[in-house]
């Protein structure tokens, strides 16, 4: 709870309105463990897009930072899904390493670190667009309200639309092939192909399409 | 420095981005409450 006190004329001086620390170490050690540690085809196939879209002339820093923090978006995006995928499937392992709900500690609490993850993916976007407009401090606190860059409803859109898709496509997936109920006459290639268009599919849409809207 | 690298070393400031904010959340919620 934000508590704060005033001092006669003076701006209200906030006290004690951090995120507690164990919360906050929570999300740190959640984002460390669930974003890194994948191959990152989908957030480094942003800045080859975007190399292809423009291949006539070599990307200026800003240019080539914005492609970065997108292809980043996108792996946040892949972490909430990864995340959430495993609890549905009760999976044990991911990357390498436990997956984040087996962690000691974690189990059901990593359901809500899924939407968080999710939740971090437009608040970089905000951050970041309006520090590329302005050339400004990140913290700033307009920039909690930013919604200024032409293009960005179009980049929220897109993330909101695939993110959509992939939850379409993981319905379809999960009362397909129930993980305790494997039953092959519930299969057929109508059903697959729509999987993988959806799963898959809409992904590399993603990575592709993000570039165009911001040039 | 190429882009496996770059994209790699990037990482930890979106980190420090998210994480910072909420070190702030109650400084920004007062500051625009009390500024109109």
């Amino acid at each position: 709870m934000v508590r704060y006190m005033l001092h006669g004329t003076q701006s209200p001086k906030i006290v004690n309105s951090d995120l507690p620390k164990d919360a906050f170490d929570w999300f740190e050690k959640c984002i460390t463990h669930n974003v890194m540690g994948g191959k990152m085809n989908r957030g480094l196939s942003v800045i080859a897009s975007y190399r292809s879209f423009v291949s006539e002339r070599a990307l200026s820093e800003d240019e080539t930072l914005k492609a970065f923090v997108l292809g980043w978006c996108i792996e946040w995006l892949q972490a909430f899904f990864l995340v959430a995928d495993d609890i549905m499937d009760q999976s044990q392992t991911r990357r390498g390493q436990p997956c984040w709900y087996k962690v000691a500690g974690v189990g059901n609490v990593a359901i809500n670190d899924s939407f968080l993850l999710e939740s971090c993916i437009y608040k970089l976007l905000k951050k970041v667009f309006y520090y590329f407009r302005y050339k400004k401090k990140r913290h700033d606190h307009h920039a909690q309200y930013f919604k200024a860059e032409p293009y960005y409803a179009d980049l929220i859109e897109l993330l909101h639309e695939t993110t959509y898709q992939t939850e379409l496509g993981q319905l379809l997936d999960l009362i397909t092939a129930p993980e305790d109920h494997v039953d092959l006459k519930r299969f057929n290639m109508a059903k697959y192909k729509w999987i993988v268009k959806y799963k898959v599919e809409r992904w590399i849409t993603l990575t592709v399409s993000s570039r165009p809207i911001t040039t | 420095m190429n882009d496996f690298d770059a994209f790699v070393g990037l990482f930890p400031r979106l980190k420090q981005d998210i994480l910072s904010e909420l070190s702030s959340y109650g400084t920004i919620h007062v500051a625009w409450h009390t500024k109109p």
